[in-house]
């Protein structure tokens, strides 16, 4: 039998060292970790502290082997293997050593595991029933501590259980450089505590959850909920954002428990998740979700059949097109949809010669870019310029390469124009061309330019120098779609060709009373277009319009015909990330009686107009060669952000962006209504003082169009311009888009009563 | 005498021998139950009246409530119709048996037939047709295979029947069942006819269909055999003729072997009497056929066949020629 | 053949031993009349036992339902709230229910429990005419808190003191009117069948019989 061959990078030409462990002969590269040399020939060794992805830290001390030559036992997580090592991880001696050392742990560590969430999946478990001596010499009292610290809006410590591996802590210093968690205290009395007894918290918290080797630290959304052998796994791909993390999906009685990283996606998540992709879970067994087409008759509701609601849609299209053509239908909406149904909704317009598709219905023009450039890419870069909002919120865990690529690659961060990149690690913030310039240098390396996608005044001026780069510059571009699956939707055809209109054309359209059936296919373009006033006026004058959905949203109310769907959890098929990869998505419960899947009802629709559709067996390649296809350039920007300053002292807005906002999954998972985005308006520090407001201040923001926004907190911050707000987007409370297009707006101080 | 016209006289004699014979059948089931039970040690029925008395009248209830199905692939009609043919011809028997004589010689019979014994043999005879009919018309295997069983059974045993009989009428002298019963006055038939009893006790509970020769119905094999298919009313149509059946056999047995309602010892007995010695004969007959059925497990089918065509036939003509050739040699003992 | 045919002997020996037995003494024990005595060990209906404190001993760990080789067990735990506590560690079954009609009563959730919460009574009368009724939860598996804390499992009682082979009289309660739509899975069904829930009230969906 040949020695295993570790799995390294063929491209790399490192030196390799030969060891023995338990007997058998190992090639593994220089400067390998023991315990990562021991998993090339599936030999595991037990580890608290250690893990993959934050490195070893020599607390625990579990992972003893025992060397050859050398007097003592040595951990495996901390040796660097060497030449000739002849390793034992198997025999009476470390065997003694580990029981040792689980006799320390169990000390103080309760041994209440039929109430611990952790049991069933817990690793102090696992080796105690492996290596433990099965009684305790210990005669006094166990140490006591709280049972159940409320860490954050997302996590519960339970301080008797941590065995204080400080992997949480770690990952909070290496992964996400937010260093909020902290130890604190001496000996037994160690606890794990968030710096200044501040709430932890961070848009990845879930993952320590995950880290801990113990029940330690638990998720509020599935403390006790269930047991791990209850669960049913499905391993799918997240559709909360365009970064498509793979992730463990567990259900149980129909009802979506928790979702889990998947450890050995290097390639997306890096094994990690933000907390909307593991939190937002509570929305698929909400007790608001429409299960029966809704009517609208005489402004009110009415349950109506399938079979009738699906032949009111086909005959109203019918109808338009007999009377005016298919340039009087339209359809908005992909970006929240699987591939396979924004291949059949475009096919299905086309087929009728409907150019009206949209896919976009935020501010963002332009998404689907010849770059195939992936996360692993980006990782390696060594100039990284983020340009529009912040990836950290539009795509949190890409941002999680980044901050990789600076702390520990050593790649420079800059970001340019209104937006700092936020990102935890020291980054240059330039709102000028010549600063760009300078900060870009002459050297850059390879070059990495994450760009949210959306046209700003000034924006080809601030971003010549991108164009300057010397000739051999590697440079990866990366566009973070606002939804989902935007990529995919705009590869596969929801985008307006040809004489078509686009979103904000179509509202217009609609509101001259040009559009006769507009189709809102999973969108929500009454919160989240940047004109709330023009797109409640479309909808309004439209005759018939169609929404699918999972609620009863915003854009839904406005309709005629409001048709439920299931949600990704509930549906197969392929999304598209941002790096153009075409993910699986593999649904882990049933939907709600009688609700079906968007991709369905285009068929039943197709159906009775006698469409034909693409077979399902053709879907997957038409898919895969429609994203691969770079698009036609020149797009066409729908919307330009003002930058100019806003005349008469008012203050300009800048739309911020979070990860937990939105109308629909969100706003109706009551679970985490904690985690709820607060709206606020940051504002420069020198803006602040002129207007005698202090950093919490509640205010309301009142635009120029006559509308205003109440009761948002202030947020001091140098980073935005002066003369300008930043104002958090698409929450529902104080929906930026209310304020009109290009509004310029007065902060206005909410007078504190008693 | 002459007011009344004859056919009064018959009709309500008729009533009252069907009321009676009704009865003797719903309770030989419930005896049959019971003494089942305790042979198999346990109580029986017990629960529907005292000492479940009135188990025949909850059974009755429960078959007269329940669904009456016909198969998809039944013949309708003659499926309908085979129940009533057992039936009728089970009850048919009983207008030509005596229960008991006056002192004049007069018989307690509905009708007095001077053929008697042919036309009981003719009416059972007809009787298999129900259970031949029932097998075919469901439409289904199990019941064929039982309406073929019973075919090729009554066959077999019929003629071997037939033989051990005619001993008797030999002896006799008479097919009328009064003058056979007057012929055993002295010394029952039984004594000259041993084997010819003998024989016609097997093969009376083969032509029954009762244990252990109960291959038409043969629950473990053919699930219930010819009426597998039946239930409600017409199942029980054909459980009330299989009983019926059971007492035809014990009174003809009675009367041919054990000298009906004559008391033993040429003690004589007439009336009244005579009817509790005809009952508690026949009563010891059916007895013996429950008994029989909690001792003895089923034959196999080929056994069955062998038993009929290789031992029963043979002894029993054997049995006929020589009472006849003692009666030719002997005229005068007869 | 010809040996067991005509071995007229033993057919008499058989007849005879038939008849014979009819005159034995019945071994019958007339149910409903007559109750017999369990044996110590009997296993029967499942009780949840509680402190003497009144907490419920049940910590919804679910070791009993996992242990089950029947499946019969559901739970679901959540955890103790400061004001209402209703076991002593953090968890405590939120839902526990059991099939009886599933449950092989083999006791293996007994020996699973780490608190000796779920134990095995000598109650075995438990027939009913609909299926739902079988499905045990808490209301009438938990020892009520005026009957004690119930009784352990090697104490279980020899024999038929008073009503013990008779099911608790719990019988009437919302869980048996609703049958199988209170238990967890009906109740999943039952809330995704229902149509248009918006802004509807809670328990405002034309359940039978909200007796409280």
């Amino acid at each position: 039998m040949s020695a295993a061959v570790p799995q390294t990078d063929p491209a790399s030409h490192a030196e390799l060292v030969t060891l023995s462990i338990d007997g058998v002969e190992v090639r593994v590269p220089k400067g390998t970790l023991l315990v990562e040399a021991a998993k090339t020939i599936h030999t595991d060794i037990p580890v608290y502290c250690y893990h993959e992805k934050l490195g070893p830290a020599g607390l625990c001390r579990i992972c003893l082997v025992e060397i050859d030559g050398m007097p003592k036992l040595q951990i495996a997580c901390n040796t660097v293997v060497a030449d000739g090592m002849k390793v034992h991880t198997r025999n009476p001696r470390v065997d003694d050593g580990r029981r040792a050392i689980l006799e320390f742990f169990l000390l103080n560590h309760p041994l209440d595991c039929p109430i611990c969430d952790k049991g069933g999946e817990c690793d102090l478990q696992d080796y105690a029933m492996a290596w433990g001596s099965g009684s305790s010499r210990m005669i006094d009292p166990k140490t006591s501590k709280p049972k159940a610290v409320d860490l954050g809006p997302t996590i519960v410590l339970d301080e008797e259980r941590c065995i204080v591996c400080q992997r949480c802590v770690r990952f909070d210093q290496i992964i996400t450089r937010e260093e909020s968690l902290r130890t604190e205290d001496r000996a037994v009395q160690t606890i794990i505590a968030t710096a200044t007894g501040k709430p932890y918290v961070s848009d990845f918290t879930g993952n320590v959850t995950e880290l801990c080797p113990v029940g330690a630290l638990t998720s509020k959304t599935y403390r006790f909920r269930s047991r791990p052998w209850d669960n049913h796994r499905t391993t799918t791909s997240c559709t909360q954002c365009s970064v498509g993390c793979r992730m463990h999906v567990d259900e149980r009685g129909n009802t979506v428990l928790r979702t889990m990283s998947v450890p050995e996606d290097d390639a997306l998540s890096d094994s990690w998740l933000c907390d909307r992709g593991r939190y937002n879970v509570g929305f698929v067994n909400d007790e608001r979700r429409l299960t029966m087409p809704l009517l609208k008759q005489d402004g009110a509701w009415v349950q109506i059949d399938w079979a009738d609601a699906l032949d009111l849609w086909a005959e109203k299209i019918k109808a338009a097109l007999a009377a005016g053509g298919p340039e009087r239908i339209g359809a908005i909406g992909g970006g929240r949809l699987l591939n396979e149904e924004a291949l059949l909704a475009a096919h299905l317009h086309r087929a009728l010669g409907v150019e009206n598709l949209d896919h976009r219905i935020g501010t963002q023009t332009l998404v689907h870019h010849g770059s195939f450039a992936n996360h692993v890419d980006l990782e390696n870069a060594n100039t990284i310029i983020t340009l529009g909002r912040p990836p950290s919120q539009l795509a949190p865990v890409l941002d999680l390469r980044i901050r990789k690529a600076v702390s520990r690659n050593g790649a420079r961060l800059i970001s340019a124009g209104d937006y700092a990149a936020d990102s935890f690690v020291p980054e240059t913030h330039v709102t000028t061309p010549a600063g760009l310039k300078d900060a870009i240098g002459a050297n850059p390396g390879r070059v990495a330019m994450i760009w949210d996608g959306v046209f700003f005044e000034g924006g080809p001026e601030l971003t010549a120098a991108m164009h300057d780069l010397p000739a051999a510059t590697r440079v990866d571009r990366y566009v973070l779609p606002e939804t989902p699956n935007g990529r995919g939707a705009e590869a596969l055809g929801m985008i307006p060709r040809g004489a078509g209109l686009g979103t904000g054309a179509m509202f217009a359209a609609a509101r001259d009373g040009k559009l006769d059936v507009l189709s809102i296919l999973g969108a929500n373009p009454v919160l989240r277009y940047p004109d709330r006033a023009l797109a409640e006026d479309g909808l309004r004058a439209t005759p018939f319009v169609v929404v699918t959905d999972l609620f009863l949203t915003e854009t839904a109310e406005f309709a005629n015909l409001v048709l439920p769907v299931c949600s990704a959890f509930e549906k197969s098929g392929t999304t598209t990330d941002l790096a153009g990869d075409v993910l699986p998505v593999v649904g882990s419960v049933r939907p709600p009686d009688g609700v079906l899947a968007d991709g369905d009802l285009l068929v039943e629709l197709a159906e009775r107009l006698g469409v034909t559709l693409p077979m399902p067996d053709e879907l997957e390649a038409k898919v895969r060669e429609l994203v691969k296809t770079p698009p036609a350039d020149g797009a066409v920007p729908a919307y330009v952000r003002a930058t100019a300053a806003a005349p008469g002292g008012a203050l300009r807005v800048i739309a911020d962006a979070a990860i937990f906002t939105g109308g629909g999954t969100l706003a109706f998972d009551t679970a985490i209504r904690e985690l709820h985005a607060r709206p606020h308006a940051r504002i420069n520090p020198a803006t602040a003082r002129a207007l005698a407001l202090a950093d919490g201040d509640p205010v309301n923001v009142a635009g120029d169009n006559g509308t205003t926004l109440y009761d948002l907190v202030v947020r001091v911050d140098e980073r935005v311009a002066e003369g300008a707000v930043a104002l958090l987007d698409g929450v529902v409370r104080a929906p930026l888009n209310a304020l009109g297009r290009a509004p310029a707006v007065r902060l206005e101080k909410v007078p504190v009563t008693a | 005498m002459s007011a009344v016209p004859i056919w009064l006289i018959v009709l309500v004699k008729a009533v009252i021998v069907l009321f009676v014979v009704i009865t003797t059948f719903a309770y030989s089931m419930l005896a049959e139950r019971k003494v089942m039970g305790w042979m198999q040690l346990r109580p029986g029925p017990n629960r529907v009246g005292p000492w479940g008395l009135l188990q025949p009248a909850a059974d009755a209830v429960k078959m007269l409530f329940k669904e009456d199905l016909t198969p998809d692939t039944a013949d309708p009609l003659i499926y309908r119709v085979a129940p009533f043919i057992s039936l009728i011809t089970a009850m048919g028997t009983f207008a030509i048996i005596p229960f008991s004589a006056n002192a004049d010689g007069t018989l307690w019979s509905v009708g007095n037939v001077n053929a008697g014994i042919l036309l009981v043999f003719c009416m059972t005879s007809i009787g298999i047709y129900g259970i031949s009919l029932a097998g075919w018309a469901s439409g289904s295997k199990f019941p064929l295979l039982g309406s073929v069983r019973s075919t090729a059974q009554m066959i077999s045993y019929e003629l071997a029947m037939s033989m051990s009989v005619i001993g008797v009428l030999i002896l006799a002298g008479s097919t009328a069942l009064g003058d056979i019963v007057g012929a055993q006055y002295r010394v029952w038939f039984i004594v000259p006819q041993i084997v010819g009893f003998v024989i016609y006790l097997i093969t009376a509970i083969a032509e029954t269909n009762r244990a252990p020769f109960d291959l038409v119905e043969a629950e473990t094999e053919l699930v219930g055999g010819f009426h597998t298919e039946y239930s409600g009313l017409r199942f029980g149509l054909f459980f009330i003729a299989e009983y019926l059946n059971m007492i035809t056999v014990s009174c003809l047995a009675t009367l041919l072997f054990l000298g009906g309602w004559n008391g033993p010892f040429g003690m004589p007995s007439f009336g009244l009497l005579g009817l509790l010695w005809f009952v508690l004969k026949a009563g010891f007959f059916l007895f013996f056929y429950i008994w029989l059925r909690s001792t003895l497990p089923r034959f196999r089918y080929d056994r069955l066949m062998a038993f009929g065509w290789k031992v029963l036939l043979p002894v029993a003509t054997l049995n006929l020629i020589l009472t006849a050739v003692a009666v030719a040699l002997w005229p005068s003992h007869a | 053949m010809r040996k067991n045919l005509f071995n007229v002997g033993a057919l008499v020996r058989g007849m005879s031993t038939t008849f014979s037995y009819m005159f034995k003494k019945k071994p019958t024990v007339e149910y409903p009349s007559v109750k017999k005595q369990h044996a110590p060990r009997f296993h029967g209906l499942h009780e949840l036992r509680r402190y003497a404190d009144g907490k419920e001993r049940c910590i919804g760990c679910e070791l009993c339902a996992i242990a089950c080789p029947a499946n019969a067990i559901t739970v679901i735990g959540a955890e103790n709230s400061p004001e209402d506590r209703r076991s002593p560690g953090e968890r405590f079954a939120a839902r526990y229910e059991i099939d009886e009609l599933r449950c092989i009563f083999c006791g293996l959730c007994e020996e699973a429990c780490p608190t000796d919460a779920i134990v095995l009574t000598p109650r075995f009368e438990m027939a009913d005419y609909r299926r739902g009724a079988f499905v045990y939860a808490k209301d009438r598996l938990l020892v009520p808190p005026e009957a004690g804390v119930g009784t352990p499992p090697d104490e279980r009682p020899n024999g038929i003191p008073a009503d013990l082979g008779g099911v608790f009289r719990a019988k009437d309660t919302v869980d048996i009117a609703e049958g199988y739509d209170a238990t967890h899975r009906g109740h999943i069904l039952k809330t995704q069948r229902r149509g248009l829930t918006l802004r509807q009230a809670k328990g405002d969906d034309g359940r039978p019989g909200e007796i409280e």
